[in-house]
């Protein structure tokens, strides 16, 4: 019996992992069994700004249990300072008596007990000496300032070509516009979690981590290791979305602490440590100015923003990278500020930079299409970008307009049959919005080691890690086209640094980067068996060319007569090979002559109850442009979630500062609101992406922060569609439309 | 913390008299929400999922007796066709999950004015049946009621089960959330028509420091609705009853909502849910 030879790539097969998952089999960081380990708890401060006078830490210490309790006065010293941003912070947990936010963690207990270690957290005692703390943005703005250390160096906070104030002055129609977003977070479903154990100076982390490489190093370097003697693995991630991109005090501490008792030490995150100390999207402000001619070509754009940072560090969303990609306009002009706020640091929140930064551009871009009376989606046209508007050079593939095409025809777009706010359906007003996004691709090196056994199975080993986007699967399907097996005799080990070195799964570098790796590694297990058969006087290919030899399930064969050849199993075994194995690996160009990117367009439905103002987004087509399709069902499934997940910070997530003392009010899932089953409609996402070796070896690119940009400006161009009113801050809740 | 687990009645009010800081538990979906958020820290839980006495419900002369102990989901398996506004207003509890360990006794115990059962008791005129081992007494709903997450019930006391008569006529419950499912009231309503006596209920959360009831807006109501023709319902009648009913609301800005909000939608939910169960009572 010979079954069909479907190519992996492309198809539609069920995640490698799924049946773990459903069945509540898969191991997650948490899960991860350890004899006598020890457990952690991390004691918080009251306050969002001061210094900690005294703390009495003897009650604590005499609790039943308890092995060790350390504070900023008895911790070892911290051996180096790892970079930014893979440890997010300059300031290492424990160092000072300094209190910069509220929960910021003042002690940590270790006892036997997860209980025992909660309960005597409960029992240390802080005297605090209350400094004036800077709320929010609104109180910190006044004294906003240009950025300056390692986040701005890799961000840049300006941006300039021609001259846009003396375009703008000149310009026929101007927009001028200020809009807010708010502090949300990546409220993931698994809060991080780390066990270390040490083994003389050798230290082994189970972290939930994104990036063991990236991660590895930061860890190495605040205990002055060499990189080799810290082993980081990563198993399944329960919800990344950037949360898990950079490391967190957390996890120094909870190998801190294993050293400090010589035991296995195990800390998992509470929730509302999620929400205060791990990262977060940070409140904005943002100016766009735009100024076009009459019949609609922009002339000139000015982006400002300012953004909350931390007191120790300034990180600067970096919500202006992507403006002067965006469109074919001569004149822009565009800069970054922060503003000193009492909160923890923010983080890579999917998607940085992008999602709140053309939130701003995309709804200025439709206040003037309003403005022109044009119809927005033509406004965008009108302008569009052939190459790349900063760089001059041409993009790697860029299927924009086609996103427009087929998003519009799909959605049923048509724009100037109703006014703003005319359009109704019962108790509903019915308004549609669009918006388009884009994001700069990037890349990382990566390597993947792959082999192919005499039983016929295959195997990949990458240091990547599966947040939940389908990676395993996906790598596993790209093994598989490039050795020509079937995807179901391909494993995947994953998620330790002891593997090959993988791309972080961060920044949608997956696809792309660890991706051509496998691609490169496959390929070249394949030409290796290919070659020796084809030199094998008993090998039924002997003296084919190369070329003229494929692979198909498993199968060597002739191109010209698939009836001549033999299996992978049939020519390692005469030959005595148990695995033939390559390892792949993908550098980045370092000067490239192209611009790499992913596009996405937007087109949504909103109905809003004409007296109660609840938003609910009816209908959303998103079409994106990522380059070949790995897996359409891990792709839909990813995309639709990106989605739904920018549809939470548009319409009800925020994480809202006490205006006096800026501690979270709602650090908990209870009160910061993620969208349910009950709120999401029809949203279909679709991909006209094609092939694109120009981009990455293995022609895909990234997918998983596309899918986030956009939806929130399309959304509130729907709203203003709806009501004839125009929210310009988010989350756009009832209130705001009363 | 210590904890105790009854296994009867007699012993559960034994205890409570013995330790009154021991806080009682059935589901659990306030107390541990209370405890995970470290805003309570009760010397004692004590923990009446054991007491046979108190679970299920009993019917006599047109009154239901809901056992405290029993569940959201078993009110809306059990009692819906009896208790329809009550039934309304646990579906919008929680999750599945949620529902099936809350209870309707937990909400009244707790007494937070967001609580999803408070404006179907307060519409139906329940009452609450309280016991210590001195005896026990009888409160009418608006009674229990004595500010933000306080009640009349005495240190000694449990609440043994709440009594609501069975629908005298059409009723209705709507909720305003942040979101669709899974969520704290903004403000929710709850009307009663009582086609026997031609009165009205009323029942309004998260709209004061406590559930409270509408009582203008019922009197109103009551004498202007034309019960005997049957009319279709005039816009200006439920206008002024939704004005009515927001000018009994007392509420607060917080994150989940403004108070002018608050005040508008509590107008909106009383004209519609007035409208729905207007319409079922002329077709009835």
């Amino acid at each position: 019996m010979t079954r069909s030879w479907v190519e992996p790539i492309g198809a539609n097969i069920n995640r490698v992992e799924a049946l773990a998952k459903v069945t509540g089999r898969a191991v997650y960081t948490a899960d991860v069994p350890a004899q006598g380990a020890a457990h952690a708890v991390q004691v918080p401060s009251q306050i969002s700004a001061g210094r900690v006078r005294r703390i009495d830490t003897r009650e604590a210490e005499r609790a039943t249990g308890v092995l060790a309790v350390l504070t900023h006065q008895n911790v070892p010293r911290w051996r180096g300072q790892p970079a930014i941003p893979y440890y997010a912070e300059s300031r290492l947990p424990l160092s000072d008596d300094r209190i910069h936010f509220g929960n910021q963690c003042l002690a940590l207990v270790i006892a036997d007990t997860l209980h025992q270690a909660e309960y005597a957290a409960s029992l240390v005692l802080v005297d605090y000496q209350l400094g004036q703390p800077v709320p929010n943005l609104d109180a910190a703005r006044a004294d906003a300032y240009p950025p300056t250390g390692p986040y701005p160096d890799r961000f840049p906070t300006e941006h300039r070509r021609g001259d846009a104030v003396a375009a703008l002055r000149s310009a026929p129609v101007r927009v001028d516009r200020e809009y807010r977003t708010a502090t949300i977070s990546h409220a993931p479903m698994e809060p991080s979690s780390t066990l270390a154990s040490w083994d003389g100076d050798q230290l082994t982390l189970h972290d939930s981590s994104q990036g063991v490489f990236a991660h590895r190093e930061a860890v190495a370097t605040a205990f002055g290791l060499p990189v080799e003697s810290v082993r980081l693995i990563s198993s399944l991630i329960g919800g990344g979305f950037g949360n898990k991109s950079y490391t967190w005090g957390h996890t120094l501490l909870a190998a801190l602490a294993a050293r400090v008792v010589r035991r296995p030490v195990r800390l998992t995150l509470n929730r509302k440590e999620v929400f205060t100390g791990t990262g977060h999207m940070p409140a904005m402000i943002q100016r766009v100015r735009l100024g076009a001619r009459r019949d609609g070509t922009l002339t000139a754009i000015t982006h400002d923003t300012v953004n909350a940072t931390s007191p120790t560090d300034d990180r600067n969303e970096p919500a202006i990278q992507s403006t002067p990609a965006l469109y074919a306009v001569p004149n822009l002009a565009a800069r970054a500020q922060v503003a000193k706020v009492n909160i923890g640091t923010s983080g890579a929140m999917r998607t940085p930079g992008d999602t709140p930064g053309q939130f701003a551009v995309e709804c200025a871009m439709d206040e003037l299409a309003y403005e022109l009376g044009m119809d927005p989606l033509e406004l965008r046209r009108k302008n569009y970008a052939e190459r790349h508007p900063q760089s001059g050079k041409p993009f790697s593939g860029k299927r924009l307009l086609r996103c427009y095409e087929v998003g519009a025809a799909e959605f049923g777009w048509s724009w100037g049959e109703a006014e703003p706010g005319t359009l109704r359906d019962g108790n509903d007003l019915v308004g549609y919005g669009m918006a388009s996004g884009i994001r700069a691709e990037h890349s990382a090196p990566a390597a993947a080691r792959v082999e192919i056994s005499s039983d016929g199975t295959a195997e990949v080993r990458t240091g990547t890690q599966e947040i939940g986007g389908g990676t395993l699967t996906t790598m596993v399907q790209v093994a598989a086209s490039g050795l020509g097996v079937s995807p179901d005799r391909v494993s995947i080990k994953a998620g330790d640094t002891d593997l090959p070195q993988g791309a972080p799964t961060f920044g949608s570098m997956t696809s792309g980067s660890t991706g051509s790796a496998v691609h490169l590694g496959a390929r070249r297990v394949r030409v290796a068996a290919i070659r020796l058969a084809i030199r094998d006087t008993q090998s039924p290919l002997h003296g084919a060319e190369e070329d003229a030899v494929d692979v198909r399930d498993g199968r060597l064969l002739l191109r010209a007569d698939p009836s001549r050849g033999e299996t992978y199993v049939d020519l390692l075994d005469r030959h005595g090979i148990g695995a033939l194995r390559r390892v792949g690996e993908y550098q980045p160009e370092e000067e490239s002559a192209v611009e790499r990117a992913t596009f996405g367009a937007h087109f949504v439905e909103v109905r809003i109850d004409r007296q109660l103002s609840r938003v609910r987004v009816a209908r959303h087509v998103g079409v994106f442009d990522c380059g070949r399709v790995l897996n359409e069902k891990t792709a839909t499934n990813q995309a639709r979630g990106g989605m739904i997940f920018a549809m939470g910070g548009a319409l009800m997530e925020q994480l809202v500062p006490d205006p006096v003392s800026g501690r979270l009010i709602t650090p908990a899932l209870t009160d910061y609101h993620v969208p349910v089953h009950a709120d999401i409609g029809d949203v279909r996402a679709l991909f006209v992406g094609e092939h694109e070796p120009e981009a990455h070896p293995v022609g895909a690119k990234g997918l998983g922060e596309i899918c986030s940009i956009g939806i929130a400006p399309a959304i509130a161009n729907a709203v203003f569609h709806a009501t004839g009113k125009r929210v310009r801050e988010l989350p756009i809740t009832p209130e705001k439309l009363l | 913390m210590e904890f105790y687990r009854p296994t009867s009645w007699r012993e559960a009010l034994e205890i409570r008299a013995a330790q009154p800081d021991a806080l009682p538990i059935t589901g659990g979906t306030d107390v541990m929400v209370e405890l995970n958020f470290d805003r309570a820290r009760p010397a004692a839980l004590l923990d009446l999922t054991g007491v046979p006495e108190i679970t299920g419900w009993s019917e006599r002369e047109g009154q239901i007796q809901i056992g405290a102990s029993m569940s959201y989901t078993a009110i809306i398996a059990e009692l819906a066709d009896r208790l329809p506004c009550l039934a309304l207003a646990a579906r919008t509890v929680g999750s599945p999950q949620i529902r099936n360990r809350g209870t309707a006794a937990g909400n009244l115990g707790a007494g937070s004015p967001a609580g999803d059962s408070h404006p179907p008791l307060l519409a139906t005129g329940a009452k609450v049946h309280l016991e210590s081992v001195r005896g026990s007494r009888e409160l009418s709903i608006d009674q229990f009621y004595l500010g933000v997450k306080r009640t009349a019930l005495e240190p000694d006391e449990l609440i043994r089960s709440i009594e609501v008569p069975a629908a005298r006529g059409p009723q209705q419950f709507a909720k305003i959330g942040t979101r669709n499912a899974m969520v704290i009231a903004v403000c929710s309503f709850a009307i009663a028509l009582d086609a026997g006596s031609r009165t009205v209920g009323t029942g309004l959360g998260s709209a004061a420091p406590t559930p409270r009831q509408a009582t203008d807006a019922q009197d109103f109501l009551a004498e202007a609705l034309p019960w005997a023709d049957r009319d279709p319902l005039a816009e200006e009648l439920a206008n002024r009853f939704g004005e009515l009913v927001a000018a009994a609301a007392v509420p607060i800005d917080d994150v989940r909502g403004s108070a002018r909000y608050r005040r508008h939608a509590l107008a909106v939910l009383a004209r519609r849910t007035l409208g729905w169960a207007w319409e079922e009572y002329r077709c009835a």
